[in-house]
């Protein structure tokens, strides 16, 4: 039996999910508070699942992963910070349009993208436009420019995790690194970035979280848990149809979002929550 | 070059986490509960941001 299918959607659950519980945290504590010791929590998995794998680091491949992480933690904290002050059914579908950045990344150095990945960045970006089109609001300007700056947030931690899926390929398909070194380094770096962020700007968001680790912890190994289950669901299935499944992820944080919290959007909202998903979509096809 | 363009976006990144991520105040879009807006504070108490 081909369990790529089940275990690609398992993924994207779990990645939903746990994006949803960080920004429900970040509603309670700081968003770098909750994005570093997720992260922590997510990094003790990963040192067991390394363990028990028993496979070795590629010098390139942990180093390709450094430099991953520094995107990633950063984005992270932006994107926890924007589903916790924006509407989650909107931040986490702009946030998933990150996939358009390896197409990018291909232009630079001189590759054509095919059809599929055209057209997914073009639909991606029509729904970025459609979602963030000011509604008429009673909370006025001040209102317009809190919206501006979650959709800010969201487009940045799009950006840094573009970033990471570039860098990530270039670990494990450029350098024939191991993927799970690579997303260590990755974790390490992330940690270490975050902790900079921390000491330069307020040591404060580092503080223990208190009776909410247990949250927190779950948010991170939910996250490293959905990365497991990518991993071993790309390898045992189609991986066009399990790269697609695994990008399904801001769906199950907007339908906990709308189950949970109650989100509504304007008709044109929801049509470029959809349409972005479908260009996300169509983008892991690609 | 092209690696200058991804080092810069990255950059990019980086400091927009510095610029928003210090703000330690959770969000409270969805919150019930008052804040003291730390600029303000003293001046008046603003609910729900």
């Amino acid at each position: 039996m081909n369990f790529g299918v089940p275990l690609g959607l398992s993924s994207g659950l779990c990645w939903g999910a746990a994006d949803f519980f960080g920004g429900m945290q970040s509603r309670r504590l700081p968003a770098l508070t909750v994005a570093f010791w997720s992260q922590v929590a997510g990094a003790l998995g990963l040192a067991a699942a390394l363990a028990v794998s028993g496979t070795r680091p590629t010098p390139a491949g942990v180093a390709w992963g450094l430099v991953a992480g520094a995107g990633s933690g950063c984005a992270l904290v932006l994107f926890y910070r924007g589903l916790a002050e924006g509407t989650m059914s909107i931040v986490a579908p702009v946030s998933a349009c990150g996939a358009a950045v390896p197409v990018a990344a291909a232009l630079l150095t001189g590759h054509r993208p095919g059809a599929l990945a055209g057209l997914g960045v073009v639909t991606a970006i029509a729904g970025v436009v459609l979602v963030s089109r000011p509604r008429r609001d009673p909370g006025g300007p001040a209102r317009t420019g809190r919206s501006r700056r979650i959709l800010l947030m969201a487009l940045g931690s799009a950006l840094g995790f573009g970033l990471f899926y570039v860098f990530v390929d270039a670990g494990t398909t450029g350098s024939r690194g191991e993927p799970l070194w690579v997303i260590a380094g990755a974790r390490a770096s992330s940690l270490v970035m975050l902790s900079t962020i921390a000491l330069v700007g307020n040591r404060s968001a580092l503080r223990w979280p208190g009776r909410r680790i247990g949250a927190v912890a779950l948010v991170g190994i939910g996250d490293t848990g959905a990365n497991l289950l990518f991993a071993y669901a790309a390898t045992t299935g189609n991986l066009a149809v399990v790269g697609v499944l695994g990008s399904l992820y801001p769906v199950a944080t907007v339908v906990l979002a709308r189950w949970l919290l109650g989100e509504r959007l304007s008709g044109g909202q929801n049509a470029g929550v959809a349409l972005a998903l479908t260009g996300v979509g169509l983008l892991a096809a690609a | 070059m092209e690696l200058i363009w991804l080092v810069l976006a990255l950059l990019v990144v980086n400091l927009a986490a510095i610029r928003f991520a210090v703000d330690t105040r959770p969000g409270f879009e969805h919150s019930r509960r008052p804040w003291v807006r730390p600029a303000r504070a003293g001046a008046r108490r603003s609910v729900g941001g």
